[in-house]
């Protein structure tokens, strides 16, 4: 499921900045610089964060416009790894590598300095043979009208992909308003930000004053 | 196409990075209003007989209740009720959520203008869109931006309409009969006294 298929699930942006005269060019390289890249040492938890192509999630090279770049529409990805390790198995190794430098040492208790030493060690370890989970989050941008639509609705994906977005080209995505509907009548919108919830039981009688925001 | 743009607000940043999630939004809608428009857009599809006439000469479009609504506390988040499957705006229990006090979480629904149907679940005080179904216009395509070029323009159409009938709920809302003639509708009709 994404931009290109399947049902679609996106928030709506403005994008709140000037394009630039090279854009062909100066995003060519923002988007290169700003490419996901796998760390070569991953720290449990951590997200590696960069772009990538909608076709392929491995190929990070965006030098071809034609892979990325429709007449108006810029339809790329945002890829998202992390890599945890699962917290009992961990704790069962180090527990086991403990009692080991515990008899090898000759010492009733393992001091914390070492067991921390044993527990990074350890993690590095797994980690090496651990596969990263991988998340992609597809957009679109109409670079005419500065309409972006993010293929996610959680809040702290979103959160990241502006982060993430304005890093790479300079531009502010703000969050789409249903009263961006009413765009053209700017006093409707005022009246209608200041109506009530509106209280359906039927029990309830209609006719006393509404306060401003609160329950009619 | 220019090498040149302005996004259509004509707003501009500064050069400067920075994290864009704490810029404030400039049009914040109250998270009260999309509950306000998902349970008028039920009510509404049940009045006028799930046609929207287009102003001008843009048309009709018919919208209904599609196969999901849920319900919320209005100060919690959480969904403590989930109707679905056909006519589930049509159940006793559905009208007794917001006849009890809920207010409307989220819903789908379905609209169809000439011979294209959409589905669609409206959530959130952004109004996003969620598994928004699109008909298949032209059939199988090979060209990755044909197959854009449609998806965007058949996006576009959809949210012309949610557009569409977000303005007819806010000239309803603000209306000076919203209390005497349009609220006290709505309570009759989620009371099960009045059939839209």
């Amino acid at each position: 499921m994404g931009i290109l298929q399947g049902s679609l699930t996106v928030r709506r942006y403005r994008a709140a900045g000037t394009v630039p005269d090279d854009f062909r060019t100066s995003y060519v390289d923002a988007l290169n610089d700003n490419a996901f890249r796998e760390p070569r040492d991953w720290t449990p938890g951590v997200e590696a964060i960069g772009w990538c192509q909608v076709h392929n999630l491995l190929d990070t090279d965006f030098s071809d416009l034609n892979k990325w770049l429709y007449n108006e529409y810029a339809v790329l990805a945002m890829r998202i790894d992390k890599k945890s390790l699962p917290a009992k198995l961990l704790k069962a190794h180090l527990d086991k590598k403990v009692a080991e430098w515990c008899q090898e040492n000759h010492r009733d208790k393992c001091p914390a300095r070492v067991r921390t030493d044993l527990k990074e060690q350890l993690e590095g370890d797994m980690l090496v043979r651990t596969l990263p989970r991988v998340a992609v989050h597809e957009f679109c941008w109409n670079i005419v009208d500065g309409t972006v639509l993010f293929h996610n609705t959680s809040e702290k994906v979103n959160d990241t992909f502006r982060k993430v977005f304005r890093e790479t080209f300079g531009i502010a995505l703000l969050p789409w308003s249903p009263l961006d509907f009413l765009a053209d009548s700017p006093d409707l919108a005022a009246t209608l930000e200041a109506q009530g919830l509106s209280d359906l039981r039927p029990d309830h009688a209609v006719g006393a004053a509404a306060p401003v925001g609160g329950e009619e | 196409m220019s090498d040149s743009f302005e996004p259509t607000d004509g707003s501009s940043q500064g050069s400067g990075f920075g994290d864009a999630a704490s810029f404030p939004d400039p049009t914040p809608a109250l998270p009260h209003l999309a509950t306000e428009f998902f349970a008028w857009l039920w009510y509404a599809s049940e009045r006028d007989g799930g046609t929207f006439v287009l102003p001008g000469t843009e048309g009709v479009f018919l919208f209904w209740v599609d196969d999901r609504l849920s319900f919320r506390l209005p100060d919690e988040d959480k969904a403590r009720a989930v109707l679905t499957g056909e006519s589930a705006a049509a159940t006793l229990e559905a009208r007794a959520a917001l006849a009890g006090g809920k207010v409307v979480r989220d819903l789908r629904l379905a609209l169809k203008r000439e011979e294209r149907e959409y589905s669609v679940t409206l959530r959130g005080v952004h109004l996003d869109l969620q598994g928004a179904k699109l008909p298949a216009e032209l059939g199988a395509k090979d060209e990755t931006s044909e197959v854009l070029y449609e998806r965007m323009f058949l996006l576009d159409e959809l949210w012309f309409m949610v557009g569409a009938l977000y303005r007819r709920f806010a000239a309803e809302r603000t209306s000076d009969d919203w209390r005497s003639a349009h609220l006290a509708a709505m309570r009759r009709w989620a009371g099960g006294l009045d059939d839209a």
